[in-house]
């Protein structure tokens, strides 16, 4: 018996002892970590000479400072960026390889951006070819960007961070406390592409220059900003690239989502569409609304909002035309104060309540036909409530609930149940 | 108590290695390809006709203690049908192996090793069965009792972590690509998802207590099937593209999409490492099943030697498939065809004919007992 156990010890640290070997032997590990260029973003532009402009944002690995040393250089000091013309990606990196005469690695990359124009054109060749890449993880964020990509990656240069990889890893996560912008990773992306529920959609970004910031109005063309009363209410229709920041330095911002049908952009959403968007898909965490007061002529009410509980999605097929039904309950409470408020009286809170559903239930109701009518793309994935109406694979299909969502029709219903304010209650 | 016996626990990890391996690598995806979107139905479905299965197995196993399909064979058409299915047998497992070794390297080679020849990499794989089984059947069997586990505790971890993505509406329509690809002939093929069955056809004289075949037999088919169907829930529920692309390996785009938290970000070099062990596993149990059918065939006393005969057969059986694509053909086609051939339909077959012969003889026996009594 302890013959056999002194085997079993033997075949165990063998076993053990050929899969280090195994492992060990992979090409990465066979290099040298300065022998490789860890990108941590890749951009992707239409070409002006050739089909393709592909740029990276490469980290300097054996640089240990972070300072520029006084530099006034637009990038990172940890990064490089740098751009090349190609046919695809793939050659694209092989000319990136013989130009920095390291091997490029994309098994870091964080971020893929892709410009508006590309997306534009269709990206579904480039999709798949990262898809087949070993290298790039699902998680790497995807943006779609007003500008170039180049330009963008050029111009993001982290305010409060050391390491650009740790900017790109944590600006995302503002999506959690202002519901302007979704978290769309990679893997997420493509999913929702080759999904028959849904259309795709991704991070809208964009870069604020000097000429935005001294524009305090949203430019976007498609936002009804009667709806907000005045520009005082308007804080949150901006979309990416639009936000008056006055900063010395270019910077990006990402605010609203790209909207895709099939492999193709169609439209974008503003930051309250975006809430919108947030509230209907359970993705919004927290979110702050500016409603006129239904109290105090010319006043305003900040609202901070919470939903509670999963949106209630029902879809019908009429006459095979989706009619969709949303019930949403949402938790608010009160961040503005004045001298003589009284805004949670029994009386005025019922009509503060009453306001806000009726200001979130348009503004989402707008949302949703915007996407049907305007984009004919159906990115909150109501198909999955419809296909249960469907017994085989080909009847869905033959149904083409893509092309039928923009028929659709909506009934929203928005409960909201005002809490409370903060620390104040009346003043 | 015999020590070359193995016990419950070692039993059921041995039906499990052999199932889990095939699983790891693309039989959901065969099923989600057959079934679609009614690929969870479908395996709902299987499975309780492999429980029923494996009960009428043990139920036919049963007049012959402490024997396996081989003996029975034996029984049934003596030495020429013991050394006919003792052939397709061997056949049958080299093949397997090598199909599942090929695939499993060219999946290894795309994710860690892509400069490295085949031949190399198959090396390292062949090295360890050869070495194991001259240290003999029992050291094999408790390392696979300590691998199994942790194989299906990773598999758990990586199920679990994806659960974020399920989007449950998936299951539907809920018939996915028709009645025929759920329940009926297409359907019903995916039966050989369940190749573990010939193990519990031959395990029987290895067990140190045979009371416990009935419960090691079901144990294991009924684990299989929650892993099983584990495994296609969260393919089809999580990840949509399972429907149009093709993955090398099902396992791997799980696993590539699991976060545990920001502390472990890229998880997938741990369980390459563990797939990487588990394999190794895999490859000794089936060296060691084919030399124990090859000893019972030509009745030789040892065969550790062979076992380097062995391995060398899986090497050059390795190197037959010239690319994925063939891989693919061998997986989906022959190895599901030959699964559902000399599992399903030889080894049900023999039970069931040497049942029929046990209950002649048995009646004759009796008659003619019957008959010296009375007169």
């Amino acid at each position: 018996m302890a013959r056999c156990s002194m085997k079993m010890i033997y075949i165990i640290l063998i076993l053990f002892v050929i899969s280090f070997s195994l492992v060990g032997c992979n090409n990465t590990t066979r290099q040298s970590i300065n022998d490789l260029a860890y990108v941590i973003a890749v951009g992707l532009d239409a070409g002006e000479n050739n089909t393709l402009k592909l740029t990276l944002q490469i980290s300097k690995t054996n640089n240990t400072s972070t300072s520029t040393g006084g530099s006034d250089s637009s990038q990172s000091s940890d990064t490089i960026v740098h751009s090349v013309e190609c046919s695809s990606i793939s050659s694209g990196i092989s000319l990136f390889n013989s130009y920095i005469g390291k091997e490029v690695n994309l098994s870091h990359c964080k971020v893929i951006v892709i410009s508006e124009e590309l997306a534009t054109d269709g990206i579904s060749d480039y999709l798949y070819n990262l898809v087949n890449n070993i290298q790039i993880h699902a998680e790497a964020n995807m943006i779609v960007c007003k500008c170039t990509a180049e330009d963008f990656l050029k111009n993001s240069t982290p305010i409060l961070e050391t390491l650009s990889a740790k900017y790109y890893e944590i600006t995302d996560s503002s999506s959690q406390y202002t519901g302007y912008t979704d978290t769309v990773t990679f893997g997420e992306f493509f999913s929702n592409y080759t999904d028959t529920f849904q259309e795709t959609y991704a991070i809208l970004g964009g870069i604020n220059t000097k000429d935005t910031n001294s524009n305090s109005l949203p430019s976007s063309s498609s936002n009804d900003i009667s709806l907000y009363k005045d520009v005082s209410s308007s804080d949150n229709i901006y979309i990416a690239g639009e936000i008056p920041i006055n900063s010395e330095k270019n910077s990006i911002d990402n605010i609203g989502i790209a909207v895709f049908n099939s492999d193709k952009i169609v439209g974008e959403l503003n930051g309250i569409e975006t809430i919108c968007h947030m509230i209907v898909t359970n993705k919004l965490n927290r979110s702050f609304i500016r409603i006129p007061s239904p109290i105090s002529a010319d006043e305003y009410l900040d609202i901070n909002v919470r939903i509670v509980g999963k949106p209630k999605i029902t879809v019908h097929l009429v006459n095979n035309t989706p009619y969709i039904t949303i019930s949403v309950k949402i938790n608010a409470r009160l961040l503005s104060m004045t001298e003589d408020s009284n805004d949670l009286s029994s009386t005025n809170k019922k009509q503060i309540e009453n306001y806000i559903n009726k200001y979130l239930e348009k503004n989402i109701k707008n949302y949703l036909y915007k996407t049907s009518k305007e984009f004919h793309s159906d990115i909150v994935g109501f198909g999955k409530y419809a296909v249960k109406y469907f017994k085989t694979w080909d009847d869905w299909i033959s149904y083409n609930w893509k092309y039928n969502y923009r028929s659709a029709f909506f009934a929203v219903d928005v409960n909201s149940n005002l809490r409370s304010a903060y620390l104040l209650v009346d003043s | 108590m015999d020590n070359q016996k193995i016990s419950t626990y070692e039993a059921i990890a041995l039906i499990l290695i052999v199932i889990l391996s095939h699983l790891l690598l693309n039989i959901p995806q065969t099923i989600i390809n057959t079934s679609g979107s009614s690929s969870l139905l479908n395996v709902i479905y299987i499975s309780i006709v492999v429980i029923l299965v494996t009960m009428l197995v043990v139920r036919l196993m049963k007049p012959f203690p402490n024997s396996d399909l081989i003996d029975i064979s034996d029984y049934l058409g003596g030495k020429i049908l013991k050394n006919i299915i003792g052939t397709i047998l061997i056949a049958y497992i080299l093949f397997i192996a090598s199909v599942l070794l090929r695939n499993a390297i060219e999946a290894l080679k795309i994710i860690y090793y892509f400069n490295f020849r085949v031949i190399f990499v198959s090396i390292f794989f062949i090295i360890i069965p050869l070495i194991a089984n001259i240290f003999g059947k029992r050291t094999i069997i408790k390392c696979n009792l300590i691998i199994t586990p942790v194989i299906i505790l990773v598999m758990l971890i990586a199920f679990i972590s994806v659960a974020p993505l399920l989007v449950w509406q998936r299951i539907f329509p809920i018939l996915g690509n028709g009645f025929d690809s759920t329940f009926g002939v297409d359907g019903f093929s995916n039966i050989f998802a369940f190749n573990g069955l010939l193990i519990i056809m031959l395990i029987v004289p290895l067990l140190q207590k045979q009371k416990e075949f009935k419960k090691i037999s079901i144990i294991s088919i009924i684990i299989t099937s929650i892993i099983l169907f584990l495994f296609v829930l969260v393919l089809l529920l999580c990840f949509p593209y399972i429907l149009s692309v093709e993955s090398i390996t099902p396992i791997y785009l799980i696993v590539v999409n699991t976060q545990l938290g920001a502390f472990l970000q890229r998880p997938e070099a741990l369980f390459i490492f563990i797939w990487i062990i588990f394999f190794m596993s895999y490859l000794n149990i089936m060296i060691l099943l084919s030399l124990r059918i090859f000893k019972k065939v030509t009745k030789i006393k040892s065969s550790k030697t062979l076992a380097y005969t062995f391995s060398t057969i899986l090497f050059v059986l390795t190197f037959i498939p010239s690319g994925i694509t063939e891989i693919r053909f061998l997986e989906n086609t022959i190895y599901k065809y030959a699964t559902i051939l000399i599992t399903f339909i030889i080894g049900l077959s023999i039970l069931i004919c040497a049942n029929i012969k046990f209950k002649i003889l048995k009646f004759i026996h009796q008659k003619r007992r019957g008959v010296k009594i009375n007169g």
